[in-house]
């Protein structure tokens, strides 16, 4: 974890420094509004951590971005995640008697849609640094799988995801460019099966890298 | 510039379209010496004294049929044999007069995707209900059911003989483990096995 936050870091800093060299770059138009698709990576934490501790790179995002006034943007996300995890040789027991001894796979599968507010520091610029605050809602499923058992839950919750990140262009007057954002996701959804697993307030961290294709 | 918009967003939906829901079934299917057992929450255990058990596993197969009885089936039943005792039930050689009928059979390669328990009831080596009076076998839960298994599975069917229900014989416990009868795993694998389909088993005295 520490390392990525190195990472994004550094990026944040080497756009600062390109920024910082002579005359900031300048894509030669200021974009109305901007559209990003890209790949999420997502780092469980805390009662989540518990239900799947490892990574998951199974993600994408869907957002688009209108500027309002200067560097105010409103827009939107949409996204598909899955995080997963093997669990080794486990017993689950059903309540109807049955029983089963196997590997034991849990995953979440959530669909997260949220309205965005964002503020770009410089957007007229060829690297565009923004904070941005996302408010929505996600669609999660958690199951449980054990050979031919699939147990599952499905919930629906409410979310709050602070994001940083920058807009990386390729070249002035072109309308395409990279993304590199980081969000810390809290959520209302909770996990609960049997009483054997409960975790509640389900956070996350997420590492988006994609591209973004600007409209002047 | 709309044409652009259009065709990021068309690739971008295909990408997210194309993602699934599930993981692939190969990590989470067809593994070896899974254990799987069910029984009637409704009956009472402590009420069996006996049982019977055959010393050989009935083939259950396309091709043939019949006994298999060597060193690993040994393996099998002394270790069923010991869990049953440490349950408190004896084992008599007169199957007419048991408490509870022990079947105990293992798959072959049979052509089936779909197994539901029970299927097996008619191959050679089963006693038929009619044995102790009865029109036939019959669950009284309803039995577990898996959509694909391996060869060496092993099945277990206790047999309350005890009591008839409306001239059938109800199955009051079943079991199996994917795989076992391979001939490739440890003797050790094979007991820790068939414990843990007895462990798992909450219904049987003391558990």
């Amino acid at each position: 974890m520490k390392k990525i936050l190195l990472v994004i870091l550094a990026l944040i800093m080497t756009a600062g420094i390109i920024q910082a060299q002579d005359k900031p770059a300048s894509l030669g138009f200021t974009p109305s509004s901007y559209y990003t698709f890209s790949w999420n990576t997502t780092f469980t934490m805390g009662d989540f951590n518990k239900w799947v501790g490892n990574a998951s790179p199974a993600g994408f995002d869907l957002g688009g971005r209108y500027f309002i006034n200067g560097g105010l943007a409103a827009g939107f996300n949409i996204c598909w995640q899955r995080v997963s995890q093997s669990y080794g040789y486990q017993t689950f027991y059903g309540d109807d008697g049955s029983a089963v001894t196997a590997t034991n796979y849990r995953f979440t599968w959530m669909v997260p849609f949220q309205g965005v507010i964002a503020y770009h520091f410089m957007p007229d610029k060829m690297v565009s640094p923004f904070v941005g605050l996302g408010i929505g809602g996600d669609y999660m499923e958690h199951h449980l799988l054990v050979q031919e058992y699939d147990i599952y839950k499905t919930r629906w919750d409410f979310s709050l995801t602070p994001e940083v990140g920058a807009l990386i262009k390729f070249g002035a007057f072109s309308s395409w460019g990279g993304l590199v954002a980081f969000n810390y996701k809290w959520t209302t959804n909770k996990i609960e099966f049997n009483n054997n697993v409960a975790s509640k307030d389900l956070q996350m961290l997420n590492l988006k890298v994609g591209l973004v294709m600007v409209i002047r | 510039m709309k044409t652009k918009l259009i065709l990021f967003f068309l690739g971008a939906g295909l990408i997210l379209a194309s993602c699934t829901k599930y993981p692939p079934s190969s990590d989470r299917l067809l593994e070896d010496l899974v254990v799987y057992t069910k029984y009637d929450t409704s009956v009472d255990f402590t009420q069996f004294k006996t049982y019977y058990m055959s010393d050989s596993l009935v083939k259950v197969s396309d091709k043939d049929s019949g006994w298999l009885y060597n060193a690993q089936v040994q393996v099998i039943t002394s270790q069923i044999a010991k869990n049953m005792n440490s349950l408190g039930y004896t084992r008599t050689w007169n199957a007419k007069t048991c408490d509870l009928y022990l079947g105990v059979s293992y798959v072959v390669n049979v052509n089936v995707t779909v197994y539901y328990p029970g299927w097996y009831w008619g191959y050679p080596g089963y006693y038929p209900p009619d044995y102790w009076g009865g029109g036939g076998y019959y669950y009284p839960y309803y039995p577990t059911y898996v959509t694909s298994y391996t060869a060496g599975t092993l099945l277990m069917d206790m047999m309350n003989v005890k009591h008839p229900i409306d001239n059938k014989i109800p199955v009051c416990w079943n079991a199996y483990i994917r795989g076992l009868v391979t001939g490739t795993h440890t003797n050790a694998q094979l007991q820790q096995s068939v414990d843990a389909a007895f462990n798992q088993t909450k219904g049987f005295p003391g558990h």
